[in-house]
């Protein structure tokens, strides 16, 4: 009687004692810690991060270790916020990519930060103003994430950005575009203020846009520390779709971004486009948000983005065929330059 | 710690069960009656990630509210079982709270417009389970019943606002599972499930943290570029659940209960979460 007694308390007692074990289990045994936020060991976890992850240190031929080390002596676990800013953005600028952002979220008086920001980290919009075309195509109508219109058989297409997870908006963007724009002899194709999205998205674009077959990029992704560490290249076509073949004019700038150039590659495949302006901003990989051991937050280049012949534009830009200089002073007059040009070229083609 | 109070009053609020117990059939010895019950439970819970693929930061779900529905069937030899739910909660970084990233851009005239936008989101979570339990014949008593057999669960976590570093996963796990039962007293019973994972499909974010392929949606993408089968030894999934069930009179069946998993997947780089939850619940036993 007295074994079973003692038998009974002790399978309570495993009972128990699991049920204390799942509900007060020390976090740290099972989940792990965090590493720690002082200013040299965020540079480090940074330095890590971008080892791992970041995909352009071959094509823009930067030897990262050696940027790290330069760099690290300026710090001790004790500098200060500001220290460390200053030690983080003089390792990432060589890299000049403007899908790198450093983000100081509790540093209330340090700026965002990019190669493509001022010193007060805004970024300054001067080669666009859609307010600019509207004295151009007065009769602009907007839908999705387009704004289109045509005046004297000139059609005016400008895309936002490229983003959703499904073609159905785009869809129904560029039938309604198509609707409109039927009968115009020519088309003008603005992507002068879009900072990207999501490259199936553009690829759908191109496809609705184009009329010739063509492979306009092949991509890479980092799969690992090593410097070869990449996925096997992806290969992207345009596959057309346009109901009709008329002149295009794509127009660029240092705006386009990300989706915006890898769009731009793919349309400047077709023959019946030229595109007018300025040089993309240079960034066409995929980038990701990540966060550093202090609480900022990074954003980094994960791919290697090249066109149809293996080149690369990242840190680059995409030139355009007929580069125009333009300025912020023409624009807030009302005059788009970039825009005249692609007008009187489509009027005499 | 500003969590902490809050963890204790789980344990005032929850305790609820996530498989209430047949407690009518268990009075009647070690041979239950056919039985069949339609239950319906809230749950409070939390869950701590921690994903160092994306973030060095442990992530923790404060409050996830939720709900479930389930069905079970118990005959003298075996229990069959499944249960649909959800939860929703804040989420964030569990020492670094409060954190904003600030967003702006100047116009061509010279205007500057800032956007402030919080880290801390939301965290919506969905749950589908299924399991069939044999008896231990040899072993089980007027008082224990000792059971096992196996489960399937698919769950899914999608933190619902931008900015916040993590991304929808889905987690679908093929488990052997046992289950000990403790007869306290007549109408009440006591008793703890034990899961382990033997098999399991993610689907999470991909070593490049991205989701772009040629022609494909993101969701598409998602799916077929960022899922992954797991085993021994890259993966692991343990799952404990505590449940007391109380039949005073007639068809209705009261629970509470608790219960805890630890997972942990290896690749592409290690990936941890810790979920607990408290349960009330309710049945209508046929």
């Amino acid at each position: 009687m007295k074994a079973k007694k003692i038998f009974l308390f002790d399978r309570k007692a495993v009972l128990l004692g699991c049920l204390l074990f799942c509900t007060t289990a020390c976090e740290k045994t099972w989940i792990g810690e965090e590493p720690s936020s002082d200013a040299t060991s965020t540079f480090a976890y940074l330095h890590e991060l971008f080892s791992h992850h970041y995909g352009l240190f071959a094509v823009k031929q930067v030897d990262w270790d050696a940027c790290y080390e330069e760099q690290r002596s300026a710090l001790t676990p004790n500098s200060s916020d500001r220290d460390l800013y200053n030690a983080i953005t003089a390792l990432l600028t060589p890299l000049r990519d403007a899908h790198i952002t450093l983000y100081p979220t509790n540093a209330a008086d340090l700026p965002t930060w990019s190669i493509d920001r001022d010193a007060n980290g805004n970024f300054v919009n001067d080669f666009f103003d859609l307010k600019v075309i509207k004295n151009y195509i007065p009769d602009m109508r907007s839908l999705q994430n387009v704004d289109f219109g045509s005046k004297n058989e000139i059609g005016y297409l400008h895309i936002r950005d490229f983003p959703g997870n499904s073609f159905k908006n785009a869809e129904k963007a560029l039938d309604a575009v198509y609707d409109s724009l039927h009968g115009v002899k020519g088309l003008i194709i603005d992507v002068r203020d879009n900072p990207g999205g999501n490259d199936p998205i553009a690829q759908y674009f191109a496809d609705r846009l184009a009329t010739e077959k063509a492979t306009y990029m092949y991509t890479r992704k980092k799969t690992g520390r090593t410097p070869d560490g990449f996925s096997a290249w992806e290969k992207w076509e345009v596959n057309p779709r346009a109901s009709l073949v008329r002149p295009i004019a794509l127009l660029t700038e240092r705006g386009t971004q990300s989706a915006g150039e890898t769009f731009t590659l793919a349309m400047k495949t077709q023959s019946n486009v030229k595109s007018f302006g300025g040089t993309t901003a240079g960034a066409l990989s995929d980038n990701v948000l990540k966060e550093l051991p202090n609480g900022w937050l990074v954003s980094l280049s994960v791919g290697d983005y090249r066109d149809g012949q293996f080149q690369s534009y990242e840190g680059l830009g995409i030139r355009p065929d007929e580069p125009i200089e333009t300025d912020v002073e023409t624009l807030k007059r009302g005059k788009d330059i970039v825009l005249e040009y692609a007008i009187q070229y489509l009027e005499t083609h | 710690m500003k969590t902490k109070p809050l963890y204790w009053i789980y344990y005032l609020l929850g305790w609820l069960c996530w498989h209430p117990t047949p407690v009518g059939a268990a009075e009647q010895g070690n041979s239950p009656a056919y039985q069949r019950q339609l239950f319906f439970g809230i749950a409070l819970g939390e869950l701590t990630m921690l994903d160092q693929g994306k973030s060095p930061f442990i992530y923790f779900g404060r409050a996830l509210w939720g709900m479930h529905l389930g069905y079970e069937r118990h005959t003298g030899q075996s229990a069959f079982g499944i249960a649909a739910g959800g939860s929703y909660g804040s989420f964030g970084a569990k020492y670094h709270p409060d954190r904003t990233i600030r967003l702006s851009d100047i116009d061509v005239d010279g205007q500057v417009s800032n956007s402030v936008i919080p880290l801390d989101a939301q965290m919506a979570s969905a749950r589908i389970d299924g399991y069939y339990l044999r008896n231990f014949k040899g072993l089980s008593s007027t008082r224990w019943t000792f059971q096992v057999g196996g489960s399937l669960m698919d769950e899914i976590y999608y933190p619902v606002d931008n900015f916040i570093a993590a991304n929808p996963t889905n987690i679908a796990n093929l488990d052997i599972q046992g289950r000990i039962g403790y007869r306290v007293a007549p109408c009440h019973q006591l008793s703890l499930d034990i899961h382990s994972a033997l098999l399991a499909a993610i689907t999470r974010e991909p070593y490049d943290g991205t989701f772009s392929e040629p022609g494909k949606t993101l969701i598409s993408s998602f799916f077929s570029k960022g899922t992954g089968l797991y085993s021994l030894p890259d993966y692991q999934k343990i799952e404990l659940a505590v449940h007391y069930g109380f039949q005073p009179v007639g068809h209705l069946a009261y629970g509470i209960g608790g219960d805890w998993t630890f997972l942990h997947a290896a690749r592409p780089q290690p990936y941890r979460t810790l979920n607990k939850r408290y349960h009330l619940s309710v049945g209508y036993l046929f």
